[in-house]
């Protein structure tokens, strides 16, 4: 049965990259820049949001949050436009380099592909929670890894130096 | 069902002589010598085999299976040629391509040996379809590799090759498919086998006719500034990290 999904997937691939492959983007990307942070702690101010909470309007207030988390996501997609070109500048460039290094390329793609899994897992944060819930989700993941962090620190600190003293020589 | 298969057949070895004449008229044999070579096996074995199949099934069934080994050595070159000629200017790409067929290889030959190791009596003797149908997937893995790095350069093609590279391509995973549904499915799927793999052809063999119809140049790569490999490198990997940050920072705020 794997073996049948490994056959048919191949054939599968192969159509798909063919789709890909049949419209190579060419033209050359205009540099955007990286848009500003202050951009987005703007969007995310929360003195915005009590006030339009404090207004007790419903349909304002989801109105709101609806053209932030729009705001939010063109400030997320102008980073990915940047980091897209910026590694497209790097392939076009090592295309006819003579001294390319395979495994450099593997560490190339793969910070991209890293990024795009930030950027994915982002997306579908702001999308789902929405801009407000998306940033406490990530402090809620920070606090959480530093509480991890900190206890790893303290169980090493207590429990290492007296067992490895503890071993009978 | 009667009028259907002969009208493919003959369909498909007038399509196979146009693509040859239009190739020697516009010189591209010369260009693609391999696929042409390729086009020319096909239309003679096809005729071989008409004659075949007018003495008895069994000789027209072992023909069918011997032509079709040869058929696939010369399949292998053909993908040769498709990434010769697509990475012509290409010294950089070339060079990866290098490190990612031979890993695919050791890969593969890994798979054989492992499977040789558990099943050696199966491996050894495996049926013909499923040899036809290795064999094809070898090349699948071989056009994969080739796809995903054009994709990943964004390495323009030229209309000859592209036709080439989209025909070719399709044949292979049309002929992975059917191959395996073949073995899977056995004797159940032998009718539909009779009609999709022909039609499939005759769509491909379409296809090259209108890409090779006459000769177009494939596209020069651009002299670009030569660079410090290791430092663009380097860069573009800060610059991921930087962009990284940004993103998850941006959020936080």
């Amino acid at each position: 049965m794997i073996g049948l999904l490994v056959f048919l997937g191949a054939s599968v691939a192969l159509v798909l990259l063919l789709l890909v492959v049949k419209h190579p983007a060419t033209s050359e990307e205009v540099p955007v820049g990286l848009p500003d942070r202050a951009i987005m702690e703007r969007i995310l101010a929360p003195e915005d949001s009590r006030y339009i909470a404090s207004l007790r309007l419903p349909r304002v207030y989801r109105l709101f949050q609806r053209e932030r988390r729009v705001l939010a996501l063109a400030w997320l997609r102008a980073i990915r436009a940047e980091a897209t070109r910026i590694f497209g500048l790097h392939t076009r460039a090592v295309r006819q380099t003579q001294d390319v290094r395979p495994m450099m390329e593997v560490r190339v793609a793969c910070s991209f592909a890293l990024f795009m899994l930030n950027y994915a897992v982002i997306v579908g944060l702001v999308r789902w929670y929405g801009p407000f819930g998306a940033g406490a989700v990530l402090r809620l993941f920070d606090s959480l890894s530093g509480a991890m962090e900190r206890l790893s620190r303290q169980v090493a600190g207590s429990a290492g130096a007296p067992a490895f003293g503890a071993i009978p020589t | 069902m009667r009028i259907f298969t002969p009208a493919v057949w003959w369909a498909g070895n007038a399509a196979l002589g146009v693509l040859l004449y239009r190739g020697l008229r516009r010189r591209l044999a010369r260009e693609y010598p391999v696929f042409y070579g390729y086009a020319a096996y096909v239309l003679c074995s096809s005729l071989v085999l008409f004659r075949l199949s007018l003495v008895s099934r069994q000789a027209y069934s072992v023909g069918h299976w011997a032509l079709d080994f040869v058929a696939v050595l010369f399949g292998v070159g053909v993908t040769w040629e498709i990434y010769d000629t697509i990475l012509a200017g290409y010294s950089g790409v070339r060079r990866v391509g290098r490190s990612l067929i031979a890993s695919l290889v050791l890969i593969l030959l890994a798979k054989f040996v492992a499977n040789l190791a558990t099943q050696p009596v199966r491996v050894l003797f495996p049926t013909t379809v499923e040899l036809a149908r290795n064999l094809r997937f070898g090349q699948a893995a071989l056009l994969l590799a080739i796809l995903s790095l054009l994709v990943y350069y964004r390495i323009p093609l030229g209309r000859n090759v592209a036709s080439l590279l989209y025909g070719y391509t399709l044949f292979i995973a049309t002929a992975v498919v059917n191959l395996t549904l073949r073995s899977a499915l056995g004797s159940r799927f032998q009718p539909w086998w009779a009609v999709l793999q022909p039609l499939a052809y005759l769509v491909i063999l379409g296809m090259w006719c209108v890409g090779m119809w006459s000769r177009e140049a494939n596209p020069v790569p651009s002299p670009e500034l030569e660079q410090d490999y290791a430092h663009l490198s380097r860069q573009t990997i800060a610059g991921m990290a930087r962009m990284r940050a940004r993103l998850l920072n941006g959020l936080r705020s």
